[in-house]
């Protein structure tokens, strides 16, 4: 069974990208415990059914805000197959930030690159293929609320799927002197077994970095707790 | 950045405040050097800024605490 | 490596974050025409303007409920007729004077008396999608938070209040966008306030007899108003007692105005107007053929539903009946107010059955009977305006707040300003002369 997550800023066309994905076979609860909309629907592809999950709208992934919680939650635990970064192209810089916290997830995203219209009338000039190249993921233009670009992304997710395990890496560094205080703690979270085999360290490195509560919490228990925040400094 | 009015520029010098201001203005863009333009601004109602092609209103709150490098308070 | 301590290391990497994007975008994005007046400049321009912003809400907020009550109007007559002409025909055509009271007089004139607000509902829902798609209601917030900040609300409660204009349930779960738990409590609280969907019918129905065609309009406008003052006396209140401290600092995305796809605002239209459907259907229809066999029974002693002033409903009136005398209301309108607790539109269809007429002819049947002065239909309606939220609000308050005593707290302090303000309307009026 395939699951694909759907993520992206408030705003970009989620909703309808969503809806255009499961028709009406949608389903609306609550994720359990907290009072945020849980929406999951399915559509066929190629003879598959493909489980959709409708993430909260959030510019970011930190552990302080509830829905931005519950979605990384979902992202690092549940880790579905691939996940959908919905992207405003009129707004790409500050969409891609979410695009990059995805990334450090380790997450396996598909790009769609909505508002294509709206891109095209503002004479703003995308390259995707080089953009695919730096991020290192697929991107795929989409008008949601005609449905252009659908099949595109449908097929792209099938692709991705199938790829899953054998993704490009993208070149994104933070600086010098961030990469070296990020690889010192990952390499104290990788000596602690149970931590590097459920969450990506790398991922685990920066929340720690940034003194993330979430992650603070995660590590507390773990034999290499004072490694870590020693190589934290 | 408080105290830029309409159509001024500037640029962030330091975002102070406690950790969850600070993330999520960060989060949001609003980090040291980036430019922001003022869109509107009346006093005691938010401010509405430009800042990396989208448009963020601000409250008071958070305008406080969003220093300038030119000396200002936002 | 001690660069990073502290909240140094988020705000630097936040930067880093940001910085690899802006390389990234350098060399892969193009555009020209940076710095064009576009069409969201131009409409912020006005909408947000510092003296034309507020009064160009009021102004789209009036257009909405006119939008509203005009679009509605011919279809409300439509599904009044079907209604009329559907229970004569059960009446005639059913064999059995029990059954024929139960699907004419329960179901039929109870239900339809509900299903004959559907139109405004709807439209009401459909006119604030459009306000939310194109993008607008952010500018609302905006302009709205200077005064919400002074009355201890936040500018982010602003939209789901303003759905509370249509129905309060969903109203409340819009709350779930505001991250300070206080504000949003604070918002949960005073929403019920917010005159809902479901009070309409009472507004028109005993406007339209008190107060004659012509001036049933400003008396329902001058109820809104009402409303809107109470919530925000309500909010002030909460903030300087329960909830103490301000609220926390605003902060929005102005998204770009957008001309909204009829499917997207269909869908959002739906997806409320579904709720009351829902409510309708399940809790409306079961509460009218309760109070339908209530009216209707002892089948003896009502001969056949003839003499209401005989069944158990009317026991049941006349026992609480002692409670709104003082404000000049008889056991109908006692019994309507109970159930009402069930669902605010239930209290028209109460009437209905208890007249034993059918929903056209609700209205000209209180006229006949004077069951309400000026004075006391509107004491009547403010009082159905404010009291009790219905039980499905309840039922959302208690799933939203994950407790108990918030609705309970809720049900209290609303009932207590019920009779608080009608009181203070009837004895003001009195005092005015008015009987």
């Amino acid at each position: 069974m395939t699951t694909i997550a759907l993520i992206g800023n408030p705003n970009v066309g989620k909703t309808e990208l969503f809806n255009r994905l499961t028709g009406l076979k949608q389903h609306v609860g609550n994720w359990p415990g907290v009072t945020v909309e849980k929406k999951t629907g399915k559509y066929t592809n190629g003879g598959e059914v493909i489980d959709v999950v409708d993430l909260p709208g959030t510019y970011s992934l930190t552990a302080q805000a509830k829905d931005e919680l519950i979605a990384r939650n979902y992202l690092i635990l549940d880790r579905p197959d691939v996940v959908i970064n919905i992207v405003d192209g009129t707004k790409l810089e500050r969409n891609l930030y979410l695009t990059l916290l995805l990334l450090e997830m380790e997450a396996n995203v598909v790009m769609a690159l909505n508002r294509w219209d709206l891109v095209k009338e503002k004479h703003i000039e995308v390259d995707t293929n080089k953009l695919s190249q730096s991020l290192g993921i697929p991107i795929i233009p989409t008008v949601a609320t005609t449905g252009e670009g659908l099949e595109e992304l449908k097929k792209a997710v099938m692709k991705a799927v199938q790829t899953k395990e054998n993704r490009q890496k993208n070149g994104l560094t933070y600086g010098e002197d961030v990469e070296q205080a990020i690889t010192g703690i990952e390499t104290s979270i990788k000596k602690d077994w149970n931590l590097s085999k459920n969450y990506p360290s790398r991922w685990l490195a920066i929340k720690v970095l940034e003194n993330d509560t979430q992650a603070l919490d995660l590590i507390k228990d773990s034999p290499q707790k004072r490694e870590i925040m020693g190589a934290r400094g | 950045m408080a105290f830029l009015s309409e159509g001024e520029e500037g640029n962030i010098l330091e975002v102070r405040g406690g950790k969850g201001v600070v993330q999520k203005l960060s989060d949001l863009g609003l980090t040291p050097s980036t430019k922001i333009k003022v869109i509107k601004s009346n006093p005691p109602g938010p401010m509405l800024v430009e800042v990396r092609k989208a448009r963020i209103a601000l409250g008071r709150g958070f305008t406080m605490k969003i220093m300038m490098a030119n000396g200002e308070g936002l | 490596m001690n660069e990073f301590s502290g909240d140094k290391a988020e705000i630097i990497l936040a930067e880093r974050r940001y910085k690899a994007i802006t390389d990234i975008l350098e060399s892969t994005v193009n555009k020209t025409d940076e710095n064009a007046w576009t069409y969201t400049d131009l409409f912020d321009h006005v909408f947000l303007h510092k003296f034309l912003g507020i009064p160009i809400f009021l102004a789209l907020f009036w257009a909405t409920f006119q939008f509203t009550f005009v679009l509605s109007e011919p279809f409300m007559v439509i599904i009044e007729m079907i209604f009329g002409w559907l229970g004569s025909l059960a009446e005639a055509g059913i064999g059995n004077p029990h059954l024929a009271s139960f699907v004419s007089g329960g179901i039929i004139d109870g239900l339809g008396s509900v299903l004959v607000f559907v139109p405004p509902i709807f439209t009401l829902f459909l006119a604030l999608s459009i306000l939310e798609d194109s993008g607008y209601l952010a500018r609302a917030a905006f302009v709205m938070d200077r005064i919400m900040y002074k009355l201890g609300l936040h500018g982010r409660s602003f939209i789901p209040l303003m759905m509370g204009f249509g129905c309060t349930v969903p109203a409340i779960m819009a709350t779930r966008s505001m991250d300070n738990e206080s504000d949003r409590l604070i918002t949960i609280l005073v929403n019920p306030l917010i005159t809902c969907g479901a009070r309409l019918p009472v507004y028109v129905l005993i406007a339209g007899v008190v107060f004659g065609a012509g001036q049933a309009g400003t008396a329902i406008f001058s109820l809104y108003i009402m409303s809107i003052a109470l919530t925000i006396i309500m909010a002030f209140t909460f903030r300087k007692t329960l909830l103490k401290g301000k609220p926390s600092p605003f902060i929005l995305e102005l998204p770009a105005y957008m001309v909204p796809t009829a499917k997207t605002v269909v869908l959002h239209m739906w997806e409320r107007g579904k709720v009351f459907l829902k409510r309708a259907g399940t809790i409306i229809f079961g509460t009218v053929i309760i109070i339908w066999f209530l009216s209707m029974h002892p089948w003896a002693a009502t001969a056949g539903g003839e003499l209401v002033g005989n069944s158990y409903i009317a026991s049941l009136g006349h026992y609480i009946e002692p409670l709104f005398a003082p404000f000049g209301w008889d056991w109908m309108a006692a019994v309507a107010l109970v159930f009402g607790f069930l669902a605010k539109e239930v209290v028209v269809a109460t009437y209905g059955i208890l007249l034993g007429v059918g929903e056209e002819a609700v209205g000209a049947s209180l006229i006949k009977l004077g069951l309400f002065t000026p004075l006391t239909g509107y004491a009547f309606m403010a009082f159905v305006m404010i009291y009790v939220p219905c039980i499905a609000t309840i039922g959302i308050i208690s799933k939203e707040t994950n407790s108990y005593k918030w609705p309970i707290f809720v049900t209290v302090y609303l009932t207590a300003l019920a009779f608080l303000i009608a009181g203070l309307i009837i004895g003001v009026g009195r005092l005015l002369g008015f009987s």
